[in-house]
């Protein structure tokens, strides 16, 4: 059972309103907005556990991708191994804002925010079962990172779908650009090693967009 | 095997065929790196590859595919090999095997097709056709289309194999647990619009081992005239000790295909983790199991890239509101290209309860086939309803046909030998449900025998193109009760008469009944009752009529088709909703619009134009309430959702006012024209769309150019329609550049064109470096920008 109050704050929080007084009729349209959401999405996702460790020219090796970003090896300190994701709710969602988009735009947003907050929740959901998992085992998780966060350059996108065979396995693909397609998708990487990583400020702890309207 | 070999399709549907396992997993065990392209070893380590192909054949394999499931000149654009050498390569590999049959191995390009995604039909099409055209003259058995999960692709991709070359085609699918398609599509779906594009066997493979196939070949069976295809994974992928590997081995395996084998599946093989142990066991235990060849089934489906519409007794609705004949607003829509009027109606007719949308687009002044292209592909990417190509313009049929996402209704045939032999050949090569109308050389019989009589000759005339029955519905025509006394009588007598003697579908244009009496609605709702006891099928009416809604749900609860009376009890409690009233006391349009009501704001515009000019409620309601909103949103104090809500009900005021200003001939002055565009490589374009909005409210007339668009296209818009501004819009650094390219050629083909940015990425400074002469943060200052810049043009 998803926890419907979560996600419902979330996506208000993605419609702009961050801890303001929400007026009745935005709240209706969140609400409606997630049930929308949630009747067309189907989450997906694909992990694949990979060795991680560095080179002496200071690349790292996720598997057998070369990376260069300062941003992302501050957050794979001390890791052994990552997993490599990616996930999606599906082409109905783009086809849904689409729609609206003709004739209703503040659904459109609606929708958009309400579709990231389901995405953001489901990741969450799934890799909170797998921390469960290895903590057993004496393994801790780190916080997902996603290439175009602070230097961890967006061309990884391909790589990353590659290696976890979205394609295939999600429909999930991207354009030469790097935009992925259906748009309400995320891939990623994280973090598994010994130790416990302290996490100040919460998932936007790491980032360094201060000015973020969405900044938690 | 005869020592005379003969072609595959003479094995089909005529005993079991079994074809190979997996190739990647194979390959993977035999140091095939992440990142690496399976194909380069059809050139790079071919011995690897023949020694695969060998134990296949070894194992029993009928067919063996080739190692080409990614070569594409998508994926191999710019490497170190061309396609044409890997698919060489790889034929050659194959035949180094000496399988009895090759299979020219053919997988998605790994791209999404448009209008959501980036590629176009076309280019898909040539990518297939490349490598299949190779496939061929390197001598393969047949093109074994795979692992497709979206409908549209996989169309491009049959077309491409029928078009150019004359093998066999077989295709398989990728379902999920569910057995819907990764894009939507369902089983029912699938197979209508695969047995249409008439490939010689479907069905299913990967994403799931054999135990969960079962219930989905269950509905392939159900449904499908056609060979089913099934090609499961080794079970699941696990992982253990970052070591891939699938839970069902060789034995459960064969156990498994051999209940599949005996369920009806006639063509049989393993996809992903299966090895050629798995093969073997399969070819072992299926060997005892009895071939039973695959039966016709009776099914009229159709179906778009979502759910598939079986038609039944319980009748359907074909909306007919996509028609510009007697539509005024319709025609000027189509004549200015404002598709989001025909959008927006084609989304009334789904919520008023149409089941299929019927598109006619002649108009003389329009490139009819052009525009059928553009419409059906829009329609296609808002609504998953089936869609009724409805024109006699063959080009433009053949087109619609082309572009359709599914199996489509074809609108219409009819018993003119010209007809049929114009009509039947594009029905027999793109699928679909053909319309048949009961008219022929001499003319629409005034007998039901003269009708019912040339329904027959469509049916038997159908036969020779290989049509079934099952895709034709006959309308036999209603003509107008106000010439015609015994029209109705006809019509009804017909509709019965046809359905005994063939068992053939029908549908009906039921309006045309009353056309020339007063009042309409109320003969064509009785008539539509009296029509639908007859039998009728799928009545094409204007689904926003009350009377003939009326009548359909009436007629269905009373006919026993609406279980528990749900839907007409639904239908019903819609009308006797109360409107929502609750804390509304909105007494005036400036503060409907400042709450973002669209209701409210229709009803006071409408009730201003009682006592008021139009161009007044502009000016003293409508723009001083917007103006409020940006200003409250430009303060914070309100943020984008309201803004959006209050631009939606201003956009609905606007709407009426200016079909009063038409009515009225008030003069209107010439709107500003402002182009905006989400630009080349860019698909995301929510922002451009809220700016456009806003833009639109304070009276600009906006050409909206779409999303992904070439600069070329930009510029030659600007230049044709003289227009002063130009708004850009990217999501992300990778498509700045395009932007920047726009900029510089928009600046050189029309220096006085002033252009302004905006999206997530963009700042100031990256403004300034692609001299932008604008960067809106927002879009309340874009249509700031916009206003002043228009002012100083003015003064």
């Amino acid at each position: 059972m998803r926890n419907y109050k979560v996600i419902l704050k979330e996506t208000i929080r993605y419609m702009g309103y961050g801890g303001k007084g929400v007026p009745k009729d935005i709240e209706k349209l969140a609400e409606e907005s997630v049930q929308r959401v949630e009747e067309v999405s189907r989450f997906r996702i694909s992990a694949k556990r990979f060795p991680f460790y560095l080179l002496e020219d200071g690349k790292m090796m996720l598997g057998d991708i070369a990376v260069c970003s300062d941003n992302l090896q501050k957050n794979l300190e001390n890791a052994r191994e990552v997993y490599l994701f990616a996930a999606t709710l599906g082409i109905e969602v783009d086809r849904l804002m689409k729609r609206f988009s003709i004739s209703d735009m503040a659904k459109v947003v609606g929708i958009q925010s309400g579709a990231a907050a389901l995405l953001e929740y489901e990741l969450d959901v799934y890799f909170n079962m797998l921390k469960i998992e290895h903590e057993k085992e004496g393994l801790y998780l780190h916080q997902r990172f996603s290439p175009g966060y602070g230097d961890f350059s967006i061309s990884h996108q391909k790589e990353i779908l590659d290696r976890v065979d979205a394609g295939k396995r999600l429909a999930l693909t991207s354009t030469e650009q790097g935009m992925l397609n259906p748009l309400k998708s995320v891939t990623g990487v994280v973090g598994l090693g010994p130790f416990q990583k302290k996490n100040k400020g919460g998932k936007c702890g790491e980032c360094k967009k201060r000015d973020c309207t969405f900044r938690k | 095997m005869e020592s005379v070999k003969k072609e595959i399709v003479h094995f089909v549907n005529k005993k079991r065929l079994f074809l190979d396992g997996g190739m990647g997993t194979l390959l993977q065990d035999r140091g095939l790196k992440g990142g690496e392209f399976p194909e380069i070893w059809n050139i790079e380590k071919p011995e690897e590859i023949i020694q695969i192909h060998k134990q296949y054949v070894e194992a029993g394999s009928d067919i063996i595919l080739t190692n080409t499931f990614g070569a594409n000149g998508l994926k191999f654009q710019n490497g170190e090999y061309q396609v044409s050498a890997i698919v060489k390569a790889a034929i050659k590999n194959a035949k180094a095997a000496q399988s009895p049959y090759i299979g020219l191995d053919v997988g998605p390009t790994g791209k999404l097709l448009k209008p959501l995604g980036d590629l176009s039909f076309e280019d898909a099409y040539r990518a297939f056709q490349e490598v299949m055209v190779i496939g061929e003259e390197e001598g393969v058995d047949l093109i074994h289309i795979e692992t497709m999960s979206d409908l549209y692709e996989t169309k491009a991709a049959v077309l491409a194999a029928k078009e150019n070359t004359k093998l066999p085609v077989f295709v398989t699918m990728i379902f999920d647990e569910n057995g819907k398609l990764l894009t939507g599509g369902d089983v029912p779906g699938a197979v209508a619009m695969l047995e249409g594009l008439r490939v010689d066997a479907l069905g299913i493979n990967c994403a799931m081992g054999p135990a969960h196939m079962i219930p989905i070949l269950e509905e392939l069976l159900k449904y499908s005239s056609k060979p089913v295809i099934v090609k499961p994974n080794a079970g699941l992928p696990r992982q253990k000790d970052g070591e891939v590997y699938y839970d069902v081995g060789p034995e459960e395996f064969g156990d498994y295909m051999e209940k599949i084998s005996r369920m009806g599946a006639g063509i049989v093989g393993g996809c992903c983790g299966t090895t050629p142990k798995h093969i073997k066991k399969m070819v072992e235990s299926c060997k005892t199991v009895p071939f039973e060849a695959v039966k016709n089934k009776d099914y009229t489906i159709v179906s778009s890239y979502g759910k598939a519409l079986i038609l039944t007794d319980d009748p359907v609705i074909i909306g007919e509101r996509i028609n510009p004949t007697g539509k005024k607003k319709l025609k000027e829509a189509l004549v200015a290209k404002d598709y989001d009027y025909i959008l927006k109606e084609a989304l009334a007719q789904e919520e008023a309860g149409a089941h299929i949308l019927d598109v006619n687009v002649g108009l003389p002044e329009i490139d009819e086939e052009e525009t059928m292209i553009h419409l059906v592909r829009e329609i296609q990417s808002i609504t998953s309803l089936p869609l009724q190509i409805d024109t006699v313009d063959l080009q433009a049929m053949e087109s619609g046909l082309r572009a359709y996402n599914g199996k489509g209704m074809v609108n219409s045939v009819n018993g003119k030998q010209a007809s049929m032999d114009e009509v039947f050949p594009l029905v027999a090569k793109y699928g679909g449900v053909v319309l048949g109308l009961t008219l022929d050389e001499n003319g629409i019989p005034d007998t039901s025998e003269g009708r019912v009589e040339i329904a027959g000759r469509i049916i038997e005339e159908a036969k020779k193109y290989g049509i079934d029955k099952k895709d034709i519905i006959i309308d036999v025509l209603a003509m107008t009760i106000s010439s015609e006394p015994k029209g109705a009588c006809i019509v009804l007598e017909g509709i019965r008469e046809v359905k005994k003697r063939f068992g053939v579908k029908t549908a009906l244009g039921v309006s045309n009944i009353s056309f020339g009496l007063p009042n309409r609605g109320k003969i064509n709702s009785n008539f539509y009752a009296c029509a639908l006891e007859a039998g009728l099928n799928a009545g094409i009416i204007n689904p926003g009529t009350k009377e003939m809604m009326d009548t359909y749900f009436s007629y269905r609860a009373l006919a026993g088709y609406d279980k528990n009376c749900l839907d007409y009890i639904g239908y019903t409690g819609k009308e006797m909703e109360p409107k929502e009233k609750a804390g509304r006391d909105i007494f005036s349009l400036k503060a409907a619009i400042e709450k973002g009501l669209k209701d409210e704001a229709s009803q006071l515009t409408r009730k201003l134009l009682k006592d008021k000019k139009p161009l007044d409620i502009v000016n003293e309601d409508l723009m001083p309430a917007l103006d409020v909103v940006g200003k409250g949103f430009e303060e914070g104090s309100i943020f984008l959702p309201q803004l959006l809500m209050s631009a939606d009900a201003a956009k609905q005021a606007f709407g009426l006012l200016q079909d009063e200003i038409k009515k009225t001939g008030e003069e209107k002055e010439a709107k500003d024209k402002v182009i905006v565009a989400t630009v080349k490589g860019d698909i995301h374009d929510i922002g451009k769309n809220i700016v456009k909005v806003l833009l639109e409210n304070y009276g600009f007339d906006v050409i909206d150019l779409g999303k992904d668009v070439l600069p070329s296209r930009i510029v030659e818009e600007a230049v044709r329609q003289e227009v002063k501004l130009v708004g850009l819009s990217a999501l992300m650094t990778t498509t700045v550049v395009s932007m920047e390219e726009t900029i510089k050629q928009l600046k050189e083909a029309k220096p006085d064109c002033k252009v302004m940015v905006g999206g997530a990425v963009l700042n100031q400074e990256y403004a300034d470096q692609m001299c932008a002469d604008f960067y809106g943060k927002d879009a309340m200052q874009s249509v700031r920008y916009a206003k002043q810049l228009f002012k100083n043009l003015e003064d």
